[in-house]
């Protein structure tokens, strides 16, 4: 008999049926795969029926209009997507860029903006990153250089999820004033984008500013810009480990419900003690995974405390995408021939937790990032 | 002889400073952080200051003279008790007769039997496991005939720890040869070891300690007030006493002490420079941090009032097979020093990799070995 660990409160139960009813209706497995095929690589309608769901404010204050809720609602909804493999930009849209324009300190734009995301008629991306594997803030080198009253932005962007999706970015900057994030028109003159394909089929993009021209009022955060934007994006790490923690929970259970039905030698391959415990110690990662993030949560619902939601977020992304991908391999493999096909969807998990636990850091890097930031503590 | 307050009434903080304070109080210092299993005359005037305080037996029920605490508090006491190094005593009558009995014994044995647990004269041992049956317990031959008032006991139990410490045994013998399943002839007795046909022999384990024993039992006449419960019923009886306690081998506490001395071990030979080993240590923390979050939810659904399923065995395999892989890591990073059988001496640091190394063999191997864990998780948990 299983713990009966049913932690789950009543809003975040029917969160769990709305996000499930949500997927089913979306077509699945199937639609999520057919909607990459899109020129977006996602579809507009689904993320409107998303928002209409309400659950793009649920991570939001009420103040800006959101639903004032916590990660533990939001991993919730995340969960239930990564089960599909959906390919709309949830974590990157709402959660990263949501944040920032959270914190932001131009409160008419930022709110503006939120209205905007919430209700799903504007869809933002951060572009931030410039070089592969730094993710900090500020080691910059796109310049924002005052002009006309405004600014004129120029720079590279690398790594923006979903860019080819995206209705504006939300571009950071060296300003006179140090850092600072801007709001730009994804059909600003001056911005080019070029599209690449992650290996799941969805997009990543690299955004070229030359001399953009910025309004002076479009700047969203100007006063402790790196700050913010690493509170944002330790959010977004915990929400992509939720999302992992969907992926894997779904490959297991498509394997193991596969290895019970799979019938060799005269009986079913999960009949095989080699396989049954190859199974457990998968299971066991799933576990660790699921407790770890449900760490992470716990301390972003109730602790302020920087360097404590940082190691926080660098446990949980370093399990989660170690865990994911060794689940999504192991799921190929107990399938034999049929899980190395196109056709049958075991692969696409794999190729989910492969840009899952590339994107914002992998295990590698957050173990090592773990390390810098939790204190030892003694025997 | 027993605590009088009901302490689940505390507040967790305050019933946590309590015993902390009396432990700190009254623990020898030179039994902290002991470095084997201590043995009953090492620890015995502690056993009686815990008796008197009333805090001997913290989960058996106060009427029978126990703290009666509920799972979460009693997940803080242990707390309290390991963070002080308090060694782990000769516990098996507090922890398995003593609940056996409350819940499957005549009052009579109860009676006679928890007051002489409460009062240190009987120190218990576990007699299950025999020669030919380990993982498959229920095949057990030892066995125990009726003759007029007395059960007659011939047959070998082994592997049993500090029977050469202790003064009774409790075992599962077969009353019945014939039984349609071999679990439905196995029962409950308790014996004292100085009954005549009883030889002990200690097996020195592979550390060099006499810490189990070999138990020869030869034509044993054994009261037959002392077997427990029903005849045939005592593979059920044992099955039930598996309770929330199972937690508790998911405890990250030994996980946690190995990784220290580890990372003592690295900064004595200067190992922190080097990449590769530190991305391996960093690997076995997120291990250690991440079995904690795991345990901490285990120990949450306790504190709640919920019910601890099959699905915690995991626990053990994560804890116990996390200790060995630090502990594998200390004697790869000895490298020559990794050959040596006594604790190490580098500098001002003391650190006992040998013994690390050898002492987290066995946690995989007793208590169901980690192989019939995978088994019970995949069929109980997996269905498969
Ligand atoms: C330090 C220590 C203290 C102990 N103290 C006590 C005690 O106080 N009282 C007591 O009664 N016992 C005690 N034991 C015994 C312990 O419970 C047994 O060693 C354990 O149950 C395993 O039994 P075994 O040694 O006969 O190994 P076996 O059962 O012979 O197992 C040998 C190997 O085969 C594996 N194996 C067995 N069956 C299966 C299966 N179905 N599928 C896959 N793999 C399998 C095992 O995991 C193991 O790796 C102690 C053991 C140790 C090491």
């Amino acid at each position: 008999m299983p713990s009966n660990n049913s932690d789950q409160n009543d809003t975040q139960r029917m969160l769990q049926d709305s996000a499930r009813a949500f997927v089913s209706r979306s077509g699945g497995v199937d639609g999520a795969r057919e909607r990459r095929s899109l020129p977006a690589a996602f579809d507009r309608e689904t993320w409107q029926t998303m928002a209409e769901n309400g659950w793009f404010g649920l991570l939001l204050p009420e103040e800006q209009g959101g639903l004032g809720l916590g990660f533990a609602e939001a991993a919730v909804v995340i969960e239930e997507l990564g089960r599909v493999v959906a390919p709309e930009p949830f974590v990157s849209a709402i959660v990263l860029a949501g944040a920032v324009l959270r914190d932001g300190d131009n409160p008419d734009l930022c709110n503006e903006k939120i209205e905007n995301l919430i209700s799903g008629s504007v869809i933002p991306a951060l572009a931030w990153q410039e070089a592969a594997n730094v993710y900090d803030p500020a080691a910059i080198t796109t310049r924002a250089v005052p002009a006309d009253g405004g600014f004129l932005i120029s720079g590279t962007k690398k790594f923006i999820p979903a860019a080819a999706g995206a209705d504006a970015f939300i571009v950071s900057a060296m300003g006179p004033d140090g850092l600072a994030l801007y709001w730009v028109a994804a059909d600003a003159k001056g911005l080019g984008l070029s599209s690449d394909r992650a290996v799941d089929e969805t997009d990543i993009g690299t955004l070229t500013l030359d001399g953009v021209s910025v309004a002076k009022d479009q700047v969203l955060v100007a006063k402790d810009t790196a700050a913010i934007m690493a509170r944002a994006i330790d959010e977004a790490r915990v929400c992509a480990a939720a999302e992992l923690v969907g992926v894997m929970k779904e490959a297991f259970d498509i394997t193991l419900a596969y290895v019970k039905q799979r019938e060799q030698f005269g009986r079913p391959v999960g009949k095989f003690q080699a396989l049954q415990h190859r199974l457990v110690d998968l299971w066991i990662q799933q576990e660790l995974s699921r407790d770890v993030l449900g760490q992470a949560v716990q301390c972003f619902d109730s602790s302020d405390d920087v360097a404590n939601r940082a190691s926080e977020a660098s446990a949980a992304k370093a399990r989660c995408s170690e865990a994911g991908l060794l689940i999504g391999r192991q799921s190929i493999q107990l399938h034999g021939g049929i899980g190395y096909t196109d056709a049958y969807h075991i692969g696409m998990y794999l190729k989910r937790a492969l840009v899952l636990s590339a994107w914002l850091g992998n295990a590698d890097m957050h173990r090592k990032r773990f390390a810098d930031v939790a204190p030892e503590v003694a025997a | 002889m027993s605590e009088t307050r009901d302490m689940n009434a505390l507040g967790d903080d305050e019933f946590r400073a309590e015993i902390r304070e009396w432990v700190e109080a009254n623990y020898p210092e030179e039994l902290r952080f002991f470095p084997r299993r201590i043995l009953m005359d090492e620890c015995r005037d502690w056993y009686h200051k815990l008796s008197e305080k009333g805090w001997l037996c913290p989960v058996w029920p106060k009427e029978y003279g126990g703290m009666g605490l509920d799972p979460g508090k009693f997940i803080i006491y242990t707390e309290e008790f390991e963070r002080h190094g308090v060694a782990r005593m000769p516990d098996q009558g507090i922890v398995m007769v003593g609940p056996l009995l409350i819940k499957y014994g005549t009052e009579k044995q109860k009676e006679h039997f928890l007051a002489n647990i409460h009062a240190g004269n009987h120190i218990w041992c576990q007699g299950y496991s025999e020669p030919n049956a380990g993982s498959d317990l229920a095949s057990l031959r030892t066995s125990a005939v009726l003759e007029g008032d007395e059960y007659v006991v011939n047959g070998q139990k082994i592997w049993t720890s500090l029977a050469h410490d202790a003064s009774w045994i409790y075992m599962l013998v077969r009353t019945d040869k014939d039984a349609a399943k071999p679990q439905e002839g196995i029962s409950f007795l308790l014996c004292d070891l100085k009954t005549p046909g009883i030889t002990i022999r200690t097996i020195p384990n592979i550390r060099g300690e006499e810490e189990f024993c070999e138990v020869f039992l030869d034509n044993v006449r054994v009261p037959k007030e002392n077997l427990v419960g029903e005849p045939n019923r005592g593979w059920t009886m044992a099955k039930a006493l598996l309770g929330f306690e199972r937690i508790f081998v998911g405890n990250p506490r030994m996980c946690s002490y190995a990784l220290n001395r580890l990372r003592l071990l690295a900064e004595s030979l200067d190992a922190f420079t080097d990449a590769a080993f530190t991305a391996r240590y960093n690997k076995h923390r997120l291990d250690v941090h991440d079995l904690a979050a795991s345990f901490e939810r285990y120990a949450g659904i306790l504190k709640s009032g919920g019910e601890i399923g099959s699905d915690v065995s995991f626990l053990k395999i994560w804890a116990t097979e996390t200790y060995q892989r630090i502990t594998e890591e200390m004697v790869e990073l000895a490298g020559d020093l990794g050959s040596y059988r006594d604790d190490l001496l580098l500098g001002n640091n003391k650190v006992d990799v040998m013994n690390q190394f050898l002492g987290s063999r066995p946690s995989t191997i007793y208590g169901g070995s980690n192989e019939i864990q995978r088994n019970i998780l995949a069929k109980q948990v997996l269905g498969l």
